[in-house]
């Protein structure tokens, strides 16, 4: 084996980040037939130190990450206390009173090339349509609270939907922590007092509170907000988006479970910001994502109080933050991954998928010990690319809105925007057309969810749809609206479901995982 | 939303180029609905001289969706020898660096070895070529079912997953006159189908097209600056006498026929590299047609540093095209080359007019398949087909998405031309290969492509991730290999593997490969087999 080789690394802090890097690198480089190509992974955190702790909604690409790893899907959900997600529920965002969903699906059908949305927008200025939800499996498997497993043929319905699951965050780290610790993963319980330097300026060692020396090859900064590694010690630049993105700061509380479980998270906009309702088989994850400049920490807490389902099982916890990203996540021997690398709000629950993405870059631009600069050159692109993409798509939330309430929703209607996001806007607002980038995370039918559910009316379409039969493509929908409603009736109960795939002796029979967030058709 | 206006719209499709009649059916297919109702007509105006010689059509395995679409008759050109199945090409390099010249490298479509838990072959032929002993070179193709096929000049369609056959990959190579013919009676069909036939209006004329008022469509040596007219709606053509109003123009000639605004573009380039890097598009080509004896499974690239030649033997011909890029400026020995003038990003969709093509992006070069540039132009435009009044953002989106490509496509050819970066007398393309190298880590704004993609390939053997790359990352990796560049360092996560078994998987595979190669038929045989089924 090469001597260059990364022999050992060290991951700073444990919480989801942490113990997902850990499990990943595990995996691909902590395990090896031959003990001496294995490479010595251990984990640094400190119980002191609280982890975040309210990540948990997914996205349906968590699947990929657990089936990569190995993990059965039944004891995943066991463990984590874990429910389907079919997508999110957007209350009060456009005008108070209304309800869209963002499901992890497509909506109807092309034809010639054409997007189904195209032909959906004049039907239904001609009468002849109902709304989009009536044209997408997994929205009305959500309002139905039902639920299946997705299949791969792509001609049947079930190939237009994926899904992915809310889970207890803090399990899924408490999970994955036990999984790699009987691994061989070394667990060091410690607060990092100081790190140390090379003449280069790469990092040497870390001195714990404790005394204990720590050097390793490759350091991973999962150290949350306080970004001890990529932040204080190499001062990489924190891009700040608060512009754009103006909550910092969130509430959240755990209360009893009532009634049916649901298959989608909620999103309710509060004049200061945003609810959060998450379904857990155990209890329901509730927290309030506000700006500080609109409104104080109490009456956050009081409006979220005044707004939740079920019985407070625990004190509030307040945190905060700022929206951006580090301009570079990858410095010298020294990783950032999760929050330490930038924060977007959870809003489409992208948290968990950005830690999974860094480790996925991570891995494909494993170093040796000599880090070349075209390696984190290229992580530190290809994250950036992904921070923005989803930065835009959040943003999007925010300003496409009509409410004039409040001065929080004032300023967001009124806000600059990223320039790129408003060609997007102008674009679709003109003439129907949605851009998309290609490998983004939200694609076509994500922003189609957006645009017609915060009432973005285009006000020309596609003019190649006027050479169309409308009544004939208005019967064609009929029938998929049809064929919807005959496959929900075959369907079980969302809690029915839940419950008997991940019954203890239950085979998992969950299909393999997309890579996006659609199913079949967008592959 | 308003109602779009349900006047008829005039689209004109104008170009003495092969990608003439590859844009007239596609659009024409696009809006076929359109057409039947009267919403739309298409005049197409061939200025082709009679009897041009256009350079073949490269195929690749991912234009069949786009085949399909066209309805190109497969069988009837295979039958007349004017198309041939492809499994890649073979590259000789022939600059000035001897390490590479001369040395024959394959291209194959399919797959390279295999992946190992996400380790990607290049990695695993990289440490087997660092270890290996034995005075035999391992070249990369040895691992590929497609590369050996080819050397034997053998064929067969891929079969399902889980087989040998499955490794398989291939195109369609097609001589464009034949092509072009096909095209042709597509357009004919498809106007027979619809109840208003005159809405598809063929006309032939090699004079050029002469035009008085708004826009100009006149030969580039005439032509009228386009900034010259505000009100560039409806564009005029007079032919034969006869003038006529469109509301749309796609140009597909090699040479536009509205000269380029000579503004300087208000857009900034974030890559000042531009400027030269469009110097490495291909403007000058010939095509040199001569009999062979037998067709080919494969074409042949030699690469030298200014120009490009690709000679594809179908049945009894062979044709070759040889390329010259902006540097040599034109081909010396030529003796009836075609020139391209393409234009810059910016001003590929001004108002009503449309440039695409050739006069687009230059003639592609044979590492891409011929139709995926003219593909991806036509998509994008249909897609954006602009209703009256939204023209300007629709070409502004369309530019842009263009931009994004005409970037990827300096990148490859500056890769291309550059082989070993190495002796060049170029000092732009010198000090774009060899600086920033050790440069430290660098944020978004300053990675430079082709620095970037050859650095990391060098140092990593990865590929970086470009948005619309016009390869694939396998068709990447395969290519800088080909051209010389060599990985200095494997995947570590490869080490972290049973290396012994991988080696294992290996020789068994290729031994596999090599009893079932001699099995298959040969090209001719596959050919005829496939025609008989036909009947």
């Amino acid at each position: 084996m090469a001597t260059q080789a990364i022999q050992k690394i060290a991951i700073v802090g444990g919480g989801t980040a942490g113990w997902m890097t850990a499990a990943a690198l595990m995996k691909f480089v902590g395990t090896a037939s031959d003990k001496k190509a294995r490479c010595e992974i251990v984990l640094v955190e400190s119980d002191e130190i609280g982890t975040v702790g309210v990540g948990e909604g997914t996205l349906p690409l968590i699947r990929q990450f657990n089936q990569t790893l190995g993990i059965d899907e039944a004891e995943f959900i066991r463990e984590t206390n874990a429910t389907y997600k079919l997508g999110i529920e957007f209350c009060n965002w456009a005008r108070i009173g209304d309800a869209y969903l963002h499901p992890f699906g497509d909506y109807g059908f092309p034809v010639d090339g054409i997007e189904f949305y195209h032909f959906w927008l004049a039907l239904k200025e001609k009468g002849l349509a109902g709304s989009l939800d009536d044209y997408s499996l997994p929205a009305q498997m959500a309002y139905a609270n039902k639920f299946t497993y997705p299949e791969r043929d792509p001609s049947s319905l079930l190939s237009t939907f994926s899904y992915a699951f809310h889970l207890d965050a803090t399990a899924y780290a408490r999970y994955l922590r036990r999984r790699t610790e009987a691994q061989g993963i070394k667990r060091i319980e410690g607060r990092v007092e100081h790190i140390i330097q090379t003449e280069d300026g790469s990092i040497e060692s870390l001195k714990l509170a404790s005394g204990e020396d720590i050097s390793a090859d490759l350091y991973i900064d999962c150290t949350g907000f306080r970004a001890l590694l990529i932040g204080d010690t190499f001062k990489s630049e924190f891009c700040d988006w608060s512009e754009w993105l103006s909550c910092d700061r969130a509430v959240a509380v755990p209360t009893s479970r009532t009634g049916e479980l649901l298959s989608y998270t909620k999103a309710i906009a509060q004049p200061a910001g945003w609810q959060w309702r998450i379904p857990l088989q155990h209890r329901t994850g509730n927290g309030y994502v506000y700006s500080s400049k609109h409104i104080s920490d109490d009456e956050a807490f009081g409006t979220l109080k005044r707004n939740l389902d079920g019985e407070l099982l625990a004190e509030p916890n307040f945190l905060r933050f700022k929206a951006g990203h580090r301009k570079i996540s990858w410095i010298k021997n020294c990783v950032a991954i999760g929050l330490s690398s930038g924060f977007l709000e959870p809003l489409e629950s992208t948290s968990i998928q950005l830690i999974q993405q860094g480790i996925t870059k991570l891995l494909e631009l494993f170093p040796s010990k000599n880090i070349e600069s075209c390696l984190s050159d290229e992580f530190n692109r290809a994250m950036l690319l992904e921070y923005e993409s989803v930065r835009d798509f959040i943003v999007l939330n925010y300003h496409a809105t009509e409410r004039d309430d409040s001065p929080f929703w004032d300023y967001c209607r009124q806000m600059g925007i990223p320039q790129e996001l408003k060609e997007k806007i102008d674009l679709y607002k003109r003439r129907g057309y949605i851009i998309e980038q290609q490998q983004a995370l939200f694609l076509i039918p994500s922003w189609l969810a957006i645009y017609t559910g915060q009432h973005l009316v285009p006000e020309k379409v596609d003019p190649r749809v006027a050479g169309f039969d409308l009544p004939k493509l208005a019967e064609r929908a009929a029938e998929l609206k049809q064929q919807i409603i005959d496959a929900l009736d075959k369907m079980a109960s969302n809690n029915e479901e839940l419950l008997r795939n991940c019954a203890p002796n239950h085979n998992d029979a969950s299909p393999q995982a997309y890579r996006n967030l659609y199913g079949q058709s967008r592959i | 939303m308003s109602q779009n206006k349900l006047s008829r719209r005039e689209l004109l499709i104008v170009g003495d180029s092969a990608e003439t009649w590859v844009a007239a059916v596609a659009v024409v297919r696009s809006l076929i609905r359109s057409l039947d109702r009267d919403l739309v007509r298409i005049t197409i105006v061939d200025t082709a001289p009679k009897n041009a010689q256009y350079p073949p059509f490269v195929g690749f395995p991912e234009d069949d969706d786009f085949q399909r679409f066209l309805g190109v008759d497969d069988k009837a050109l295979l039958a007349s020898g004017a198309a041939q199945f492809s499994l890649g090409n073979t590259l000789t390099i022939n600059n000035t660096d001897s390490s590479t010249r001369g040395k024959n490298k394959w291209l194959c479509f399919g797959d390279y070895g295999f992946t190992a838990r996400g380790v990607q072959f290049q990695h695993i032929w990289k440490r087997i070529t660092s270890e290996e002993v034995s005075d035999k070179h391992i070249e990369y193709h040895d691992f590929c079912f497609s590369a050996k096929l080819a050397a034997e000049n053998k064929f067969c369609q891929p079969q399902q997953q889980g087989s040998l056959m499955s490794l398989l990959d291939y195109g369609l190579n097609y001589q464009a006159t034949a092509y072009i013919e096909n095209l042709k009676k597509i357009v004919t069909a498809l106007s027979r189908k619809i109840t208003k036939p005159d809405n598809i209006i063929v006309e032939y004329s090699e004079v050029g097209a002469t035009s008085t008022n708004n826009i100009n469509l006149m030969p580039a040596e005439n032509g009228a600056d386009l900034s010259a007219t505000d009100s560039n709606r409806p564009a005029t053509l007079t032919l034969n006498g006869i003038t006529r109003e469109f509301d749309l123009v796609i140009d597909t000639s090699y040479q536009p026929l509205v000269k380029e605004n000579n503004k300087k573009s208000d857009t900034e380039s974030r890559f000042d590299y531009d400027s030269w890097a469009e110097d490495y598009r291909y403007t000058s080509v010939e095509v040199i047609a001569e009999p062979s004896e037998s067709a080919l499974v494969y074409g042949e690239i030699t690469q030298s540093k200014h120009a490009c030649s690709s000679s594809l033997q179908f049945g009894n011909t062979k044709i070759t095209t040889r390329y010259a890029d902006g540097f040599q400026q034109s081909l010396t020995t030529a003796t009836q080359p075609y020139i391209a003038a393409p234009r810059k990003t910016d001003q590929l969709w001004r108002d009503c007019y449309i440039v695409m093509g050739v006069a687009a992006f230059g003639f592609v070069p044979p590492y891409i398949s011929s139709f995926n540039l003219i593909q991806r132009q036509l998509t994008l435009f249909l897609n954006l087909f602009p209703n009256s009044d939204d023209y300007e953002i629709c070409a502004a989106e369309y530019n842009r998405k263009m931009a994004i490509t005409a970037r990827r496509l300096n990148a490859l050819l500056a890769i291309s031309s550059g082989s070993k970066f190495s002796g060049a007398d170029n000092e732009n393309r010198r000090k774009l290969i060899s600086s920033g190298e050790d440069k430290p880590t660098m944020t978004l704004s300053d990675v430079d492509e082709v620095r970037h993609r050859l650095h990391l390939f060098r140092v990593r053997g990865r590929v970086a991730f470009y948005e619309d790359s016009l390869l694939t990352e396998s068709q990447w990796a395969t290519l800088l290999i080909g051209l010389g560049v060599t990985i200095e360092n494997h995947d570590p996560l490869l080490d972290r593997l049973d290396f012994d078994k991988i080696k294992q998987q290996l020789v068994m595979g290729n031994q596999k490969m090599q009893q079932m190669l001699t099995q298959l038929p040969s090209l001719n045989e596959y050919t005829q087999y496939v025609l008989s089924l036909a009947k």
